[in-house]
C-alpha cells in the first residue's frame, strides 16, 4: 500500500493530519522532521484559527512549458522563530495566468485572462476563507492592447460593518472611450460591490500633476496602497507618489526622496498610525524610512518627506551576510526590495538572493524566514506581495449575495 | 437574463488525452471548472493537465451525483433527498474498493478541481486508512525518510510517551552509529 504520491502535496496532507485522532496524530511527529512541523501547524491552526494572518504570495514555474501558478505562503509564528507554511494554491494557471497580484488588508486581488480581450477579469481572493470571487468583466469600456491598466488597487476595510469594496483600474489613455474622441489623461475604472457594476470616468488632474506624471512610465503596479478612502501609488520613474482620492476622483502626485539621479530606486509605501511612510533601499545609500509630512512641502526646496530612520549599507550588507549560508556569502547576497512591514514598522520583509528575510528594524536584528535552498526546492521564483499582518476579514451575510445580478460570489 | 441554452456542453481533456463531455451543471461541481466557465474562457477543450482519465471518470460520477441530488432538491417529494445517514454510507460505498494509489490520485485531483465533498471523501478515507498506525508503517507507506536523530526521536517519544505505549516497531536505535 503505498501513499507516496501524497507526500508531495502538502496542503492535502495537512488536511489529513489535521483531522487524525489526537492520540495517533502525536505518534506520527516521530515520523519525520517535515510530518513534525506539519502535525504542529495542523494543531496551531485548529487553536488559534483567529490568529493574526500574513503571508506570500509566490509565482511558482513548473513543467515543461513552465507553467505559471501562484501561491499562498502563510507566515506563521513558530516557537523562536518564523516559518513560511504553504497554503492551497488558488489558482490554477494552464487556464489563465494571474498578473498583477496586489492586496489590501488580507484581501488579494489578482488579473486572470488575456489583456485585451472579453475574458479579461479580475479576481478578489481571501487566503484565510480560502474564497475567490470573480468580479464581472468590464465590457463597456473596450480595452485595445495598446491600453494595459496602469494601475491597480482595492478598496477594502475590513473594519467596517457593511464589508463592501472597491475595486480601481487606472488606464492611461490616450483616446477617450467615453465621449470617443482623442483625449490625454486618465480614466478610472471603479467596480464596487455594491451595485455590483463597473462605473468609467475621466479622471481629474491639474495641470502641474498632468505634467509630472506624463513623462513617467506608465506602469503603476497593483502594489496600491489604501488609506483613509485614498490610494497610493510609488513611481519610479521619475520618483513620485500618485494619489488617488475616491471621493472627489482627484489625481495628486507627490515627489518622492531619492538619494542620487542615477540610482533606481526600491522602494514601498506603507501606514502606520495614521501616517504614510515610505522606505527605500538603495546599493549606495542604505535603508531609509522617510514620513509623509504634506506641510513641509510649501517651502521651496523640500520635499514634503522628512527621514525616521537610517542604516548605512556597509551595516545592512554585514547583517545580510550573518543569515547567509557559506556558500552564498562567497558569492555575495543582494536585497532586491522591502516587501512589507507590520503594522507597527517594526519588522521589514526583505526579498533577497538569499530568501524572505525578516528584518526587526528596531532593534536591527535579521532572521531568514524562506531560504532560498528551501524555496528552490518547490521551484518558486521571487515576486511576491504580501499581506500585512491583520485581522483575517469578515465576509458579509449572504443575504447580499441574493440581489446579485452577475454570477460571482459577494464577500 | 436567462440564459436560455439548455445543456450546455463541457468537454475535459485528461491527462492522457481521453476527452469527456459533460453537461455544465456537472462541470460546475467543480469550483475551478465553474469560475473558468463564468469567466468565459473555456470555449474549447478543457485541459485537466494533472488528473488522469480513470480517476477523472470516478470525479464525473461523483459531479454527476451532486447535480442530481441538487437538481431535485427543491421539489417537495424528492426521491433522491438523503438524510445525513444515507449521505454517509453513499459517501462510503463511493470510496469503497478505491484502493491507495486511486485514492492519491483522487485527492490530488479534487484538490486541484477544487470540489470540497470529494476532497473532504478523499481525505476521510485516508484518515481511517492511517488511524492508529505507528511512525514506521507510516514512513513505509509514504516513503518518507526518518531524518531525525536517534536523540531527537528519542525526546519526541519521551514527551509524548502516552501515545507511543508499545510500539511493536520501534527498538532505541544506538547513538553510536
Amino acid at each position: 500500500m503505498s501513499l507516496e504520491k501524497i507526500s508531495h502535496h502538502e496542503d492535502i496532507l495537512f488536511e489529513v493530519l489535521a483531522r487524525l485522532p489526537k492520540k495517533t496524530q502525536t505518534r506520527f511527529r516521530a515520523t519525520s522532521k517535515k510530518w513534525e512541523s506539519l502535525i504542529k501547524a495542523a494543531v496551531s491552526s485548529k487553536t488559534a484559527a483567529k490568529s493574526l494572518y500574513s503571508g506570500f504570495v509566490w509565482s511558482r514555474y513548473y513543467g515543461e512549458e513552465n507553467q505559471k501558478q501562484q501561491e499562498f505562503y502563510r507566515l506563521t509564528d513558530t516557537k523562536g522563530g518564523f516559518a513560511l507554511q504553504h497554503s492551497r494554491s488558488f489558482l490554477f494557471s494552464s487556464m489563465s495566468t494571474a498578473t498583477d497580484v496586489g492586496s489590501c488588508n488580507g484581501v488579494l486581488f489578482y488579473g486572470h485572462g488575456v489583456y485585451g480581450r472579453k475574458n479579461y477579469t479580475y479576481s478578489l481572493y481571501n487566503p484565510f476563507t480560502k474564497q475567490i470571487s470573480i468580479l464581472p468583466p468590464h465590457y463597456d469600456f473596450k480595452m485595445s492592447h495598446y491600453e494595459y491598466p496602469t494601475g491597480l488597487g482595492l478598496v477594502f476595510d475590513p473594519n467596517c460593518t457593511h464589508n463592501h469594496y472597491k475595486f480601481v483600474v487606472v488606464y492611461w489613455c490616450n483616446y477617450d472611450h467615453l465621449h470617443k474622441s482623442p483625449s490625454h489623461g486618465l480614466t478610472v475604472s471603479i467596480f464596487s460591490s455594491k451595485t455590483g457594476r463597473w462605473e468609467t470616468k475621466q479622471a481629474k488632474l491639474d495641470t502641474a500633476t498632468y505634467q509630472y506624471l506624463e513623462t513617467s512610465v506608465h506602469d503603476w503596479g497593483a502594489s496600491a496602497l489604501h488609506f483613509k478612502g485614498n490610494l497610493y501609488w510609488a513611481l519610479p520613474l521619475p520618483a513620485c507618489m500618485v494619489v488617488f482620492c475616491m471621493e472627489t476622483g482627484t489625481f495628486e502626485a507627490f515627489e518622492l526622496p531619492h538619494p542620487s539621479e542615477d540610482e533606481m530606486m526600491m522602494g514601498v509605501l506603507w501606514e502606520s498610525e495614521g501616517k504614510i511612510f515610505y522606505c527605500q533601499i538603495c546599493f549606495g545609500d542604505g535603508f531609509c524610512i522617510w514620513v509623509f509630512d504634506e506641510d513641509r512641502g510649501n517651502e521651496d526646496d523640500d520635499l514634503p518627506w522628512r527621514r525616521t530612520y537610517y542604516i548605512d549599507s556597509d551595516t545592512m550588507f554585514s547583517m545580510l551576510e550573518g543569515v547567509c549560508e557559506e556558500e552564498s556569502r562567497k558569492k555575495g547576497a543582494f536585497f532586491y526590495r522591502v516587501t512589507s512591514f507590520n503594522e507597527h514598522l517594526q519588522i521589514a520583509h526583505l526579498e533577497t538572493t538569499e530568501g524572505l528575510v525578516r528584518f526587526d528594524v528596531a532593534e536591527k536584528r535579521m532572521t531568514l524566514i524562506g531560504s532560498s535552498t528551501c524555496l528552490k526546492e518547490v521551484g518558486i521564483t521571487y515576486g511576491g506581495v504580501v499581506l500585512p499582518e491583520y485581522p483575517a476579514p469578515v465576509m458579509p451575510s449572504s443575504s447580499s449575495s441574493k440581489k446579485r445580478k452577475f454570477r460571482y460570489h459577494y464577500w | 437574463m436567462s440564459e436560455s441554452t439548455e445543456k450546455k456542453m463541457v468537454r475535459l481533456r485528461s491527462s492522457d488525452g481521453e476527452v469527456f463531455e459533460v453537461e455544465e451543471s456537472v462541470a460546475k461541481v467543480a469550483k475551478t471548472l465553474q469560475d473558468m466557465l463564468e469567466e468565459d474562457c473555456a470555449d474549447a477543450v478543457i485541459p485537466i493537465t494533472c488528473v488522469r482519465a480513470p480517476i477523472l471518470t470516478k470525479v464525473i460520477d461523483y459531479c454527476k451525483d451532486q447535480v442530481m441530488i441538487s437538481s431535485s432538491s427543491s421539489t417537495t417529494n424528492n426521491p433522491n433527498e438523503r438524510t445525513e445517514q444515507e449521505r454517509k454510507a453513499w459517501g462510503q460505498k463511493f470510496m469503497e474498493g478505491v484502493d491507495s494509489s486511486t485514492l492519491c490520485e483522487l485527492l490530488v485531483a479534487s484538490n486541484f478541481l477544487n470540489i470540497e465533498g470529494l476532497l473532504n471523501l478523499g481525505v476521510d478515507k485516508m484518515v481511517s486508512m492511517i488511524q492508529g498506525k505507528y511512525p514506521q508503517e507510516i514512513r513505509d507507506m509514504f516513503n518518507v525518510v526518518n531524518d531525525f536523530t536517534p536523540e531527537e526521536e528519542e525526546e519526541i517519544r519521551n514527551q509524548n510517551a502516552w501515545a507511543f505505549e508499545r510500539d511493536p516497531y520501534y527498538k532505541k536505535r544506538s547513538s553510536s552509529k
